[in-house]
């Protein structure tokens, strides 16, 4: 059945999307075991067992990301990398949900999850930035600060949070070095091939209202990866360039659509700040959630013009847009 | 030029490689081979950099 495309936040339909990723991903890997053959040594019974587990289970977000290394080795014939990969995944897979975890990027001068990570999340052809370790107490900071974040989500959105907390499992911290001398600093990225997982900056999101909105804004990445997993929200070729709402450079449409549907995200999570009990959250706070939502709103308006104009859109991706306007033109309309 | 690849996969039965045929010489490079698949490509928010003057 396909998957239900509202705006509003829904704990189940992310469960089920999470489930449908895996039957995927279970049915892509029997079918490149099965291509692989006699040039990879892959135990049968290993096999079946990893593959059970994955249809069953939740997993980490870094086995899918092995599945594109893996993909990727295949193609390029370096196969001692595609068999590393392939019993990673086997070792990997696991029959118990893996905790949510707010971790610091492992270096990825040192460390294999390190380095996934950070090719994985930096894959945007157009715009490449660093990524490096942050300074311990500044992950620690930021680690409180998301802890705290989900809690007050809690409070105001439930919904939203219930959502959260299915679509994401890993939440990565790290730094930008050296920032004065990056074209780009990034605040945070959200990446297919690393389903579950969100990276942010430990130097960016210092209120609570930006700390929700970031996490809200990465996870409704993800919210769409999961929903395109079976085809394309957006038709575009991918060599053409638009304005984008929130980027100060030009960007694929794909790019566009993603910005224009986590900016209606973004405002519906901090309305429900702004209008949150005085005991939830102090009127400062409110203030900045008030003013940061009409600029999320202002976001979606220019994205949805530049999709409205340019986009070539799925009848899956135009459902979706669709109920996204419908909820910000009601809120116009309340205020 | 000859393909070399000992093990042929079929893009179509791939976790989510539904857009663009794409060949080995483009997967040598990551930015390339994103560039060609936006929907596998990251999502990073970014800012452009406060530089002291």
């Amino acid at each position: 059945m396909a998957p239900a495309t509202g705006f509003l936040p829904d704990a189940e339909r992310a469960t089920a999307l999470d489930h449908r990723m895996r039957q995927r991903l279970v049915a892509s890997l029997a079918y490149v075991a099965r291509q692989a053959g006699e040039h990879l040594d892959l135990n049968a019974v290993r096999l079946e067992r990893a593959l059970q587990r994955i249809s069953a289970t939740p997993q980490d977000p870094l086995v899918v990301g092995a599945y594109y290394e893996l993909v990727v080795a295949i193609e390029l014939d370096e196969l001692d990398r595609a068999q590393e990969f392939f019993d990673e995944i086997l070792d990997r897979a696991t029959d118990a949900a893996p905790p949510f975890c707010v971790l610091p990027l492992p270096d990825p001068a040192t460390s294999r999850d390190g380095r996934r990570f950070e090719q994985l999340f930096n894959s945007d052809a157009d715009a490449p930035f660093q990524i490096a370790p942050a300074p311990e107490a500044l992950a620690s900071a930021m680690a409180t600060r998301v802890h705290e974040a989900l809690t007050l989500l809690d409070q105001v959105s439930p919904e939203l949070a219930a959502e959260t907390r299915a679509l994401v499992r890993t939440i990565v911290l790290a730094a930008c070095p050296a920032p004065e001398d990056q074209e780009f600093v990034f605040d945070g990225a959200s990446a297919f091939s690393l389903w579950g997982a969100i990276l942010l900056n430990v130097e960016s999101h210092e209120s609570r209202p930006e700390m929700v909105s970031a996490l809200v804004h990465e996870t409704a990445h993800n919210l769409l990866f999961g929903l395109s997993t079976d085809g394309r929200l957006v038709l575009n070729a991918p060599d053409e360039r638009y304005d984008s709402p929130l980027r100060p450079d030009d960007r694929p449409m794909d790019g566009i659509y993603h910005a224009t549907f986590v900016s209606g995200r973004m405002a519906l999570a901090l309305e429900a700040l702004a209008n949150a009990e005085a005991t939830a959250l102090p009127a400062q706070d409110r203030e900045q959630a008030r003013a940061l939502a009409a600029e999320s709103r202002a976001a979606f308006a220019r994205g949805d013009a530049v999709v409205h104009r340019h986009g070539r859109l799925s009848p899956l991706g135009e459902a979706i847009l669709d109920s996204a306007r419908s909820w910000l033109k009601k809120v116009v309309d309340i205020s | 030029m000859t393909d070399q690849r000992t093990i042929r996969l079929d893009w179509q039965r791939l976790l989510g490689f539904d857009q663009a045929e794409i060949t080995p010489a483009d997967l040598k490079d990551q930015r390339n081979r994103t560039a060609l698949m936006a929907k596998l490509s990251s999502k990073p928010g970014l800012a452009k950099a406060k530089r002291t003057p």
